[in-house]
């Protein structure tokens, strides 16, 4: 007898949690594909063989990310990438990644079952992550298009400028993530937003 | 707290990094060649320099990357950051 067994995601419960009174939003985007890719920026045909792929450019500025439909590449390191895309193209990019890339001095590695994504979107954003966030997030230097990685409340974290909400998406490793979560209401609360409480355990 | 210029990230506080001591400590060609004093002395002995100290850093909760910052140890003033020549 065979079953199929549901996938979770790490924040099920908190999949959107709105605080009507003050516009804010805390959200998870649950089941993203992830993948890490390394390739050394000075190979051209490596290069040129994602960009086929993916139809945008590997960001090369440090900390920041190109976007393309459905699709965003952030720059994690000066030859490493984290490839973020809807749920349904995870196995198709995989593959075709890998195929693009065979044979060169390159890696893509899957970590959708190992990260996720939390959006944190109001008016009130940036003061909530600055309790336990030293960077400056200011829109006049963390706009959208750019990417950070850093300490959110002791957790190591991705943080992603999406709009000027503003809205930001904290990527989080999958055991992190019900401790950021939590931290995150916690935070909120401070400025009057309240978040449903959820079993995040 | 310090202020460390990660030659990728610019300035981050210093919870971000991971301090890994003297930089300039090259791995002996041929380590069979060595007496274990030598070994020893490679492995485990380091300046314990006043001033001027240039010291191996990882921005471990960012890029992960390692450089080299010269820092000044009776001051704590960061005088300058590089890589290692080869970018990654």
């Amino acid at each position: 007898m065979s079953r199929s067994i549901p996938r979770r995601s790490p924040l099920g419960a908190i999949q959107s949690a709105e605080s009507p009174a003050h516009n804010g939003q805390l959200a998870e985007r649950p089941f993203l594909t992830h993948l890490n890719l390394r390739l050394d920026p000075a190979d051209a045909t490596a290069l040129a063989a994602v960009h086929r792929v993916l139809g945008i450019k590997l960001p090369l500025t440090p900390n920041t990310t190109t976007a393309g439909d459905d699709l965003m590449a952030i720059w994690l390191g000066p030859d490493e990438w984290l490839l973020l895309a809807d749920h349904h193209q995870s196995d198709a990019l995989l593959a075709d990644l890998q195929t693009a890339l065979s044979g060169q001095f390159a890696s893509v590695v899957d970590l959708s079952a190992g990260q996720t994504v939390i959006r944190l979107s109001g008016p009130s954003t940036l003061d909530v992550l600055a309790r336990g966030c030293a960077l400056d997030l200011h829109p006049s230097v963390f706009q959208p298009g750019a990417c950070a990685q850093t300490l959110l409340a002791r957790a190591q974290a991705l943080l992603i400028a999406v709009d000027d909400t503003p809205t930001i998406d904290i990527t989080v490793r999958r055991s992190f993530a019900p401790y950021v979560a939590a931290w995150l209401q916690d935070a909120a609360r401070h400025f009057g937003l309240s978040f449903p409480e959820s079993n995040t355990a | 707290m310090l202020l460390i210029p990660c030659p990728w990230c610019g300035p981050r506080e210093d919870d971000e990094f991971t301090f890994a001591g003297e930089a300039d400590i090259p791995r002996p060609a041929d380590p069979d060649a060595l007496t274990d004093e030598q070994w020893a002395d490679y492995l485990f002995m380091r300046d314990n320099r006043r001033g001027r100290h240039r010291e191996q850093w990882c921005h471990t909760a960012g890029c992960r990357r390692w450089f080299i910052v010269e820092r000044d140890t009776v001051t704590n003033e960061i005088l300058g950051a590089s890589t290692y020549g080869n970018s990654s």
